[in-house]
């Protein structure tokens, strides 16, 4: 792919932080003409902003960007896609109240200065065509699936004709059978020379399309390759699976053996979605009072949507999940932190514009919780010292790492019987991960059981009593932490490749 | 021949019925219809001219209607009243369904001189006669330079009024330094101005004058300004709300003044209502009152109040003298043709509840000029200070 | 949403034949209310270009509409120009107008934009009182006896009723119109795939504008005086945007649906003053609750149905 001349894509030593956030941290690398580029990295790794700072949606912290040789940083999304760059969304962006033929011809009109209705017209039509919609052309776009928004964004991409073409997990949440479809337009477009960056988590659609692989975390390169290169890349495994632990640093605090524990959360061979996409087939795990259980997944893989299911956020459309011998389905989503369950969400979700006393304060709602709200208070500030010194100040202004922890103390304060983490480890540096997850047993001990959603493989079963994997949706394997950690066949699981 | 009997009869009885409807060929009812503010900032005015129109009508109505001579007989009015909300686009909106809807035969004005014009303005377009009431005659000729030609007006000269605040204090002690507040309204700039005129005139020196927009607030600034130059009098020509918060701060600024006049905004009776003990001693110029012997005028304060149980309001007549010249001038025109009203009403010459009225014709055109003299606020009523033929109460002064 | 079995071009120009014919119905109160109906209309469709096509929810229509009124009176008392010429003039001022407040409000979105205009059309309102060369709160009158008979009137209006629609028609089919609802939807995705977002939202607020401050301008003169405190009014924009709303924010028909709604329900409601707001704000809750393309939407639903208006297919 390399050649005398200058690749079309430049980008220089490009930096992006929010704040204290570094998003995007000195990148450089060059998509060549023709070329496809790929780019995998956890969630959080900086994957969408870096698409983000190419199409000009932000200004660059620090940095170049140039295209076809021309500097492109600075310049308005529209001005970047009349040069010739086309982009996708993660989640699909479509003119919900135009129709499908419409949202193309968009793109044909501006995309291409054009302005003749007639022949953009036809023009979409055939666009849609190459993406199996032109039955469904005249159909208010918000009328569609995700399946059909996927393939309306590839088509959306192409109507402005672009020398490069950026598409942001055109594969993301969807079943098999679909994704092999939009991989068959992938390989079209690479037949016809098209140069493509690809960010996906369907790590086998990487591979197989991709010329070289970026892999990013925490904003930062860690290796570009050839896929072969890539997949045998120690760092990059260690991404995935997490790094292997000298010793289980924690030795489980169950004193009493797991069988004759109570079953306090039962989730039974439910199944439950959004619209069409369903996100999870016949899942069911079981947690005992007491434990840490682990879900393990890598993104997309259902773990959000499960908790949602338990939480009673989303309705099943099968099966059950009882809490304490009781049926959840009667409750309300609001009952359940007075049920005695707290949700660490991801991304924290912390009120940014309250300080962290009365972040706190919020999190003990439940009455009982309520009363014992200075005890709980005194207790979180032993085990995060942190928040102490810094009660009085806005939850908005703490770093991430403090954030994780306000959320968790947050989470605590409603004094629960189980709590959820959901990846509490997500966007933070390896020190504060082991600083959090030495708290997680001090936790159980207080007598809170522990459900704990990661991707992180390695860390998250150095201190579960169990664990069940979770893969496109279903429970793939599950037993004691122990026998998983043995088990070769995670990595994959994890990586969807056959490895040699 | 008793068969010719009957059918003489019977053609002497269809010539009857035929002369009956001859005769009902004049109009079932009479329709007078009047725009007023029913909400909004001038909504205080507009229950005083409603009551004013209803009980003039009310009145004719019980003898049995207009007497109209064309056709011999009385003819009921009906009294078509609409809601202008303050917003002189709804008055001209609204005298226009009058006409065009309700087929209105005469008119009765607005309150304040923009709603009433707004309305004039479809009078004089659609060629039905209007009186209007509780718009200050300058203002009012000042909108139409060619000169009303079916709008007829009845209020006090501002020119007059705005020389009564002089008069009433030439017979106590004070440094004559006047401090004036006016806002942009219609009245406020016709008469901010002729204060400025009559003051040297008169012997009293404008030494501030505040000019602010109608819906002003906030007057710490002004009222600062007024104190520095040691103004002892303020005359103020404001809207009700407007009057009360500059009292207030005026008070609460610690800015006392010898002699306070609030036009406009000190003579609804919500002024003293909302300040109360601090009200007693403020003036503002009148055009009448119940005490001054014009006839009906204490029935009609004693009326007004039995029916609403508040306080009279000087608008009340105006508003029930204009509704009278408008009934009387139907009867003098003994028709209900536009033009003949149009023609009686300059005829008016007689003696209401609120004095003599008669429209002046020439460079006054159109317009009868009330009486002025002061009213001031003593134990939550206003009494006649001022001149002395007149007065009810003696001056207090200066202000408690 | 728009089917395609049954022809817009078709029902304006019914719906404008039989509004022509108001005039020789010999009803003066019959044109008295269909001038309310024809001005509705376009000043409705005005704020439906930008609120109901472009997303942009103007809360400052007061504003067009009361320069368009200010420039006409200036043109024609202050300097003796012909009628329609001050007309015109209406219409440019409050277009110039939109361009220089584009680049502030710009800045915003959503209910920023909203929050924006309003704070600016309240600021114009309060200059225009204190602007002593255009009458301060006084305002102007016309002289009496220029300008237009009543039906004269009602014909401009018509005319810009049927204009606007029409333009509006023709718009949406252009490439302008398919812009216009790109950013409506989604802006940053209409900005990827090219469309230049403030020269497509500056186009549609001064086309917007000019309609506004023409309605403005020849309302003038059919009102003959005219002052600031009523004509920027907050009470014009809250008119306009209850009508878009409940006829149907972003169609073609809706804003013509709701301005026959309002205007009936304010003449019916005139002996009742201060109760048609309040049964217009339940019905603009019922409205906003369960028809979200408004009475226009809900009666396209219903077309739909029967056969004659094409299939049942969406």
């Amino acid at each position: 792919m390399t050649g005398a001349q200058s690749p079309l894509l430049q980008v220089g030593q490009v930096t992006k932080s929010f704040g204290a956030l570094v998003a995007v941290n000195d990148l450089t690398f060059d998509v060549g003409e023709g070329e496809v580029l790929g780019i995998m990295g956890p969630n959080g790794a900086g994957k969408s902003t870096l698409f983000n700072l190419i199409m000009g949606a932000m200004p660059l912290s620090d940095g170049a960007i140039n295209f076809a040789g021309q500097k492109i940083d600075g310049l308005q999304a529209n001005q970047i896609c009349s040069m010739g760059i086309g982009r996708t969304y993660q989640i699909p962006q479509p003119f919900r109240h135009m129709t499908v033929v419409e949202n193309v011809v968009v793109g044909l009109l501006y995309g291409q200065h054009k302005s003749a209705m007639e022949p953009a017209h036809e023009r979409a039509l055939e666009i849609l065509e190459t993406v199996r919609l032109a039955d469904k052309a005249e159909l208010m776009a918000g009328q569609l699936g995700l399946l059909d928004l996927k393939r309306l964004e590839m088509a959306r991409a192409l109507s402005t004709n672009p020398r490069l073409l950026l598409l942001d997990e055109i594969a993301g949440g969807l079943v098999e059978s679909e994704v092999e479809e939009l991989e068959q337009n992938i390989d079209d477009l690479k037949s016809h020379g098209q140069s493509m960056i690809i960010i996906e988590h369907v790590i086998r659609t990487l591979f197989n399309h991709s010329d070289r692989i970026l892999v990013m975390n925490f904003g930062t390169e860690v290796a570009i390759d050839t896929p072969p290169k890539i997949a045998e890349n120690e760092e990059v495994i260690d991404i995935y699976l997490g790094e292997e632990l000298d010793e289980k640093k924690v030795v489980s605090t169950v004193q009493i053996p797991v069988e004759e524990r109570d079953t306090i959360l039962a989730v039974s061979n439910i199944s439950a979605g959004y619209g069409e996409f369903q996100a999870l087939f016949d899942v069911s795990l079981e947690i005992r009072k007491g434990e840490i259980v682990a879900l393990i997944g890598i993104n997309g893989a259902g773990k959000s949507t499960l908790t949602r299911a338990v939480t009673n956020q989303i309705p099943l459309t099968a099966g059950g999940v009882t809490w304490q011998g009781e049926d959840l389905a009667k409750y309300q989503a609001y009952d359940i932190v007075d049920l005695g369950i707290s949700q660490c969400l991801e991304g924290r979700k912390i009120f940014n514009h309250m300080t962290v006393l009365e972040n706190l304060e919020i999190g003990a709602y439940p009455t009982h919780a309520r009363e014992k709200r200075f005890e709980t208070l005194k207790w979180i500030y032993e085990l995060f010292p942190r928040l102490e010194e810094r009660a009085d100040q806005l939850g908005g202004t703490l770093s991430g790492g403090e954030q994780q922890m306000l959320a968790i103390g947050r989470a605590l304060m409603a004094l629960p019987e189980l709590i959820i983490f959901d990846e509490i480890s997500l966007g933070l540096a390896p020190k504060i991960i082991d600083d959090i997850y030495e708290i997680i047993p001090i936790i159980v001990e207080h007598g809170t059981t522990v459900l704990l959603i990661e991707q992180n493989v390695h860390r998250s079963l150095g201190i579960a009593d169990r664990a069940y994997i979770l893969e496109r949706g279903r429970v793939t394997l599950t037993g004691s932490a122990q026998e998983l950690i043995e088990n070769k066949e995670i990595q994959e699981a994890y990586f969807g490749l056959e490895t040699a | 021949m008793k068969r010719i009997l009957t059918i003489v009869l019977q053609i002497f009885m269809i010539t009857a019925f035929a002369g009956a409807l001859h005769a009902q060929s004049a109009p079932k009812e009479v329709v007078i219809g009047a725009s007023v503010p029913k909400n909004g900032v001038l909504a205080a005015f507009g229950s005083y001219a409603g009551w004013g129109y209803k009980t003039a009508v009310a009145e004719t109505n019980a003898k049995g209607g207009v007497m109209l001579k064309k056709y011999g007989k009385r003819v009921p009015i009906k009294l078509v009243v609409y809601d202008d909300e303050s917003r002189p686009e709804l008055a001209t909106k609204n005298i226009e369904r009058l006409v065009i809807k309700d087929g209105a035969h005469a008119l009765l004005g607005s309150a304040t001189p923009p709603l009433v014009i707004s309305g004039a303005v479809v009078a004089e377009r659609e060629r039905i006669p209007m009186v209007a009431a509780l718009s200050p005659i300058r203002a009012f000729l000042g909108a139409n330079k060619a000169g009303w030609k079916w709008t007829w007006n009845m209020f006090f000269d501002e020119l007059e009024m705005t020389q009564q605040q002089f008069l009433t204090l030439n017979s106590v002690k004070s440094n004559k330094k006047v401090a004036l507040f006016t806002d942009n309204g219609q009245d406020g700039v016709v008469m901010g101005m002729l204060w400025g005129k009559n003051a040297p005139k008169l012997g009293y020196e404008i030494v501030y004058h505040a000019k602010f927009p109608v819906g002003t607030s906030e007057f710490g600034d002004l009222i600062r300004r007024a104190k520095q130059a040691k103004a002892e009098i303020i005359i103020a020509q404001m809207i009700t709300p407007d009057a009360i918060a500059l009292w207030k701060q005026m008070g609460a600024l610690n800015y006392k003044p010898k002699a306070a006049f609030f036009e406009k905004g000190g003579e609804p009776v919500v002024w003293a209502k909302i300040l109360g003990k601090s009200a007693e001693g403020t003036m503002v110029a009148g055009y009448w009152h119940p005490d001054l012997g014009y006839p009906g005028a204490k029935e009609l304060r004693a009326r007004f109040e039995k029916d609403t149980g508040e306080l009279y309001s000087q608008h009340i007549a105006d508003a029930y003298a204009a509704a009278q010249v408008l009934i009387d001038g139907m009867e003098r025109a003994g028709s209900i043709d536009p033009a003949a009203i149009n023609n009686a009403i300059g005829k008016t010459d007689k003696t209401y509840v609120v004095g003599p009225v008669k429209f002046t014709e020439g460079k006054g055109k159109r317009s009868a000029a009330l009486p002025t003299f002061m009213l001031q606020w003593q134990n939550g009523d206003l009494e006649v200070v001022h001149p002395k033929k007149w007065a009810t109460k003696k001056l207090i002064y200066p202000l408690p | 949403m728009m089917d395609k079995k049954y022809s817009p071009w078709a029902i304006l120009i019914l719906v404008t034949v039989v509004l022509a014919f108001v005039p020789s119905m010999g009803d003066r109160y019959l044109l008295f209310i269909a001038y309310f109906l024809v001005l509705n209309v376009a000043f409705a469709q005005s704020w439906n270009l930008v609120g109901g096509y472009t997303g942009l929810i103007s809360l400052g229509h007061a504003a067009f509409f009361g320069i368009g009124a200010y420039a006409a009176a200036i043109s024609i008392i202050t300097f003796e120009l012909p009628v329609i010429a001050g007309f015109i003039i209406g219409g440019l001022a409050s277009t110039a107008f939109a361009f220089l407040i584009s680049f502030p409000t710009f800045r915003f979105k959503g209910i920023y934009f909203a929050i924006g205009t309003l704070v600016l059309a309240e600021a114009l309102r309060i200059w225009m009182i204190n602007w002593e060369y255009i009458g301060g709160a006084q305002g102007m009158q016309f002289p009496i006896g220029i300008g237009f008979r009543l039906t004269g009137y009602f014909y401009i209006m018509l005319g810009l009723a049927v204009g606007s629609t029409a333009l509006l028609m023709y718009i949406l089919r252009s490439k302008l119109g398919v812009g216009l609802r790109a950013i409506r939807d989604n802006e940053d995705g209409a900005q990827n795939l090219g469309v230049d977002i403030f020269r497509t939202k500056l186009t549609a607020l001064m086309i917007s504008a000019f309609i506004a401050g023409l309605v403005g301008a020849v309302h003038a003169g059919r009102l003959g005086a005219i002052e600031p405190y009523s004509i920027f009014g907050a009470a014009w924009t809250i008119g306009v945007v209850n009508i878009v709303i409940i006829g149907g924010m972003g169609t073609i028909f809706g804003p013509i649906v709701g301005a026959i709604f309002v205007t009936l329900l304010t003449e019916a409601m005139a002996d009742f003053s201060g109760i048609h707001l309040i049964i217009e704000g339940v019905i603009l809750i019922l409205v906003i609750r369960f028809m979200p393309y408004g009475l226009w939407g809900f009666v396209l639903k219903m077309l739909r149905r029967i056969p004659l208006f094409g299939g049942t297919r969406a």
